[in-house]
């Protein structure tokens, strides 16, 4: 069903390394959508259905993977706001960036993402921990996004 | 009375008269004694007349026609003769026994006593002598009286003397001799009266008499025996007092010569003391004298320091070959002169030396430092020290003056000053350069920070996207084998695919892997200057054992031998310090040579000479060693001697140098004589080795190296 499967939500800036991400998650056989944005007030706009994503239609869990180092809103403060929604607090954060600064590390765990993973990715092991994500996911019922 | 009686009694009494003790004037004296005489020759001659039977006398010279047969009688011419000689003698003493006079009027006394007993008892006998005419009445009586009298006039001695005794014996004698005298003549003539009145007979008159005698007598006694008794116990009191005063005074008087003796002793012995002082006091002053002698030569001897002595007033009072050298005076030229004249113009109208004088004198000493004047004019810079000499008694006598001629001292302070200042003025410009080259390199790291980070943003997408094309190529591959095309194009696209395409991948991968590693090195170094420390105590010792550890597998894979001596604790990042230690070690195992069993050693060399605040460590091995003339070279980035022997990109050194530098310390290679490399680095000890928290923060290298040249310059001072 359409309004239940996950939506992976990927933020990031760069295109290449979006286009990366995007490859070998189908390489990798995952087949959910993947809705690629931006900047840090796309990522927000589109997950509390505001702003630019006012009208999106309401779906199933998402999965947020996001770089830190975008425009406008980086990716710790959406992190950060995404996790003091109540609305939002439960949708799970893969960190997925070039910065390896351990207080950066600390700090978003701190706030509440589940993984944070630096780039270059190993994509191998990468891939895995979106699957065992999304079936953990699948498991778990979660109450359906904007509804 | 027979006229001549009567005027022998008159001579006798004026003779009496005349002889009293109190009549000084011998002429008077001498009368009385012819007196005396004349009233002796009286009786005498009218005895004579009476023993050759003559009527002569005095009377029948003066009397002749009315005497008729009145004579004066023969026992009173007796009693005129003893009377007129006691009066004559009345002075003349005896050693013992009576006087003279006194015997004689005793014998008259009673011989007249007699008469007059006979008077009043009636028997005639007592006062007629012979045929011859009696004594009359008064004649007894005026006897009596005389007697009494003549007694009298010479109380002091004989028997009157008994009378008069002021003391009990006169007491008694007085009473009981007036009872005697009249008693029992009072009794007699009671008895006889009352036997002639016929009252009573013989014997009862005898018994009353004796008993009212007695009786009389007992009642006297007794009255005079209790007088005498009071008498007597008076005196015994008296006796007693007088005794127990006589043995107060004895004792006090013993006292007093017990003290006296004491007194005398004390004296001695501060005579001796004074007799010793007075030969010390000698000695001393011989002493002061060689002394005083002594002290002069010395002064005299003296040139280097002016010492001379000052009156109250300021005047020059002594002299000393070193004042004439700095001051250029000979002595009898100034002597007497006011020491003003050493002062330049300024400080004499200024009034500086009275006020010298006046401190030194408020004071006690004054010091200072000032110019002086010399005879010919130029000026030196003297040390002045004036003290105030005072007596015994406080009074100011003078002063002495100590002055140096100090100017070369000056001049050489000055010059230190300057030289100082200018060190100061190169530490400061050091310093300051220090400071700037430490923000330089924070800069510069920074800038490798932040490009770095930045590169790798593109170098994602480089590895990632020829790992795509890999992927394409080994798609296109499958394509290829999957569609039957032409044999030669199939080989030929086959070939474009595994050949060129994939050669070129190749290198494009190898490059995009060596640009990471470069990345990442550049990272880490980056990392490892910005990087905060929490600086702490370390234990070395612990450290170094959890690397050898941690590289356990490694060092048995290569059959090396690590050794660890002692290690004392150091101060800072535990992290880092492992992390140095780690490379060191690491880069030791990495490099080994084949052909002998490795030997690493980690050890202590002890403080830092000449630096207690630092730890001197080595890292040893006998591995491949580094070439002189490149050991300059072995700090520096990507730097690598053996890159075919092990992987790296040469940044650890680097790195380690970088570490170490940021602690406050040095690393550097040790040339050796056996084949390997040593290297040598100093880390900072604890603080409390040094007195002084040399790192409680993060120090900076320029403000630890000034904390340091503070520390060596003395500030730190080391409490091992």
């Amino acid at each position: 069903m359409p309004e239940q499967s996950l939506v992976i939500v990927l933020a990031e800036d760069d295109d290449g390394h979006a286009s990366l991400v995007q490859r070998n998650l189908k390489r990798a056989g995952i087949a959910n959508e993947i809705v690629r944005l931006e900047d840090g007030q796309q990522a927000l706009d589109y997950v509390r259905r505001e702003g630019e994503h006012a009208g999106r239609p309401p779906n199933g869990p998402l999965l947020l993977l996001l770089d830190i180092n975008m425009p406008r809103v980086d990716g710790v403060e959406v992190l950060r706001r995404i996790k003091a929604d109540e609305t939002t607090a439960k949708t799970p954060v893969i960190m997925l960036t070039t910065t390896d600064d351990p207080r950066e590390v600390q700090r978003c765990y701190e706030l509440g993402c589940s993984v944070y993973i630096t780039k270059p990715v190993e994509y191998e092991a990468f891939v895995e921990a979106v699957k065992r994500l999304g079936m953990f996911l699948q498991v778990v019922s979660i109450p359906p996004q904007g509804g | 009375m027979n006229p001549a009686t009567a005027l022998a009694f008159i001579l006798a009494g004026c003779s009496l008269g005349l002889l009293q003790e109190q009549n000084r004037s011998r002429r008077w004296r001498r009368v009385g004694r012819m007196a005396a005489g004349t009233v002796a020759f009286v009786g005498a001659l009218k005895l004579v007349g009476y023993g050759f039977g003559w009527r002569v006398g005095l009377d029948r010279l003066l009397f002749a026609q009315r005497l008729g047969d009145n004579e004066m009688a023969p026992n009173t011419a007796a009693y005129f003769l003893l009377t007129g000689l006691a009066l004559a003698l009345l002075d003349v003493r005896t050693r013992r026994g009576l006087p003279p006079s006194q015997g004689l009027t005793l014998l008259t006394a009673v011989g007249s006593f007699l008469s007059l007993l006979g008077y009043v008892y009636g028997a005639d006998s007592l006062y007629i002598v012979g045929p011859f005419i009696p004594m009359a009445v008064n004649t007894a009586m005026l006897f009596q009286l005389l007697s009494l009298g003549i007694l009298a006039a010479r109380p002091g001695r004989g028997a009157t003397r008994v009378i008069t005794d002021p003391g009990i014996g006169g007491l008694s004698a007085r009473r009981l001799l007036l009872a005697a005298l009249v008693v029992p003549v009072v009794c007699g003539w009671l008895r006889l009266l009352g036997e002639r009145g016929g009252l009573y007979g013989g014997e009862f008159g005898v018994a009353l008499m004796v008993a009212s005698t007695t009786m009389i007598f007992a009642a006297i006694a007794w009255w005079t025996g209790a007088a005498l008794a009071r008498v007597d116990d008076q005196r015994r009191q008296s006796v007693e007092a007088l005794q127990r005063t006589a043995a107060e005074i004895h004792g006090l008087y013993e006292n007093a010569e017990r003290q006296v003796a004491q007194r005398t002793v004390e004296l001695t012995e501060a005579n001796q003391a004074l007799q010793t002082q007075i030969d010390e006091h000698r000695r001393a002053q011989l002493d002061l004298r060689q002394s005083e002698e002594r002290f002069r030569l010395l002064v005299e001897s003296i040139e280097d320091y002016a010492l001379l002595m000052l009156d109250p007033e300021g005047h020059i009072a002594s002299w000393n070959s070193g004042a004439e050298r700095i001051k250029g005076y000979r002595e009898e030229e100034i002597l007497g002169r006011h020491f003003s004249c050493f002062y330049p113009r300024e400080d004499i109208e200024d009034a500086k030396p009275e006020r010298m004088l006046e401190a030194a004198a408020a004071e006690g000493r004054v010091e200072d430092e000032g110019w002086r004047i010399r005879r010919d004019g130029a000026p030196f810079w003297a040390s002045v020290v004036i003290h105030a000499i005072r007596d015994d008694e406080g009074r100011l006598i003078g002063f002495s003056k100590v002055t140096r001629d100090i100017t070369e001292r000056r001049r050489a302070g000055e010059q230190i000053d300057e030289l100082n200042a200018q060190l100061r003025q190169r530490l400061r410009e050091l310093a300051a350069i220090n400071r700037d080259l430490e923000h330089k390199n924070q800069e510069n790291e920074m800038f490798v920070y932040s490009v770095s980070h930045d590169l790798r943003s593109p170098l994602v997408n480089l590895q990632g996207f020829s790992n795509e094309l890999r992927e394409v190529c080994s798609d296109i591959r499958s394509v290829i084998a999957d569609h039957s095309l032409p044999e030669d194009v199939q080989r030929r696209a086959l070939d474009l695919i595994d050949k060129d395409a994939a050669e070129s991948l190749h290198f494009i991968q190898s490059a995009v892997t060596r640009l990471s590693s470069i990345i990442d090195a550049l990272l880490r170094l980056s990392r490892a200057g910005r990087i905060e420390y929490q600086f702490r105590e370390v234990d070395l010792s612990a450290v170094v054992a959890r690397v050898a550890d941690a590289m356990k597998s490694t060092i048995d894979e290569k059959e090396a031998v690590v050794s660890v001596g002692e290690l004392p604790p150091v101060w800072g990042d535990a992290t880092a310090v492992e992390q140095v230690f780690a490379n060191l070690i690491g880069n030791a195992l990495k490099y080994l040579d084949p052909g002998r069993p490795g030997q690493i050693e980690i050890g202590w060399r002890g403080e830092s000479s000449g630096d207690p605040a630092h730890h001197t460590f080595y890292v040893r091995d006998n591995g491949l060693g580094i070439p002189e003339h490149q050991q300059s070279k072995a700090f520096q980035a990507f730097q690598r001697l053996h890159p075919h022997m092990a992987g790296g990109e040469g940044m650890g050194l680097t790195i380690v140098r970088r570490i170490v530098e940021r602690h406050g310390g040095q690393i550097w290679i040790e040339p050796e004589e056996t084949p390997g490399t040593t290297f040598h680095l100093t880390f900072p000890a604890p603080p409390h080795q040094c007195g002084d928290a040399l790192g409680e923060r993060a120090y900076s290298n320029t403000e630890r190296s000034e904390e340091r040249a503070r520390a060596i310059s003395g500030d730190c001072v080391s409490g091992r």
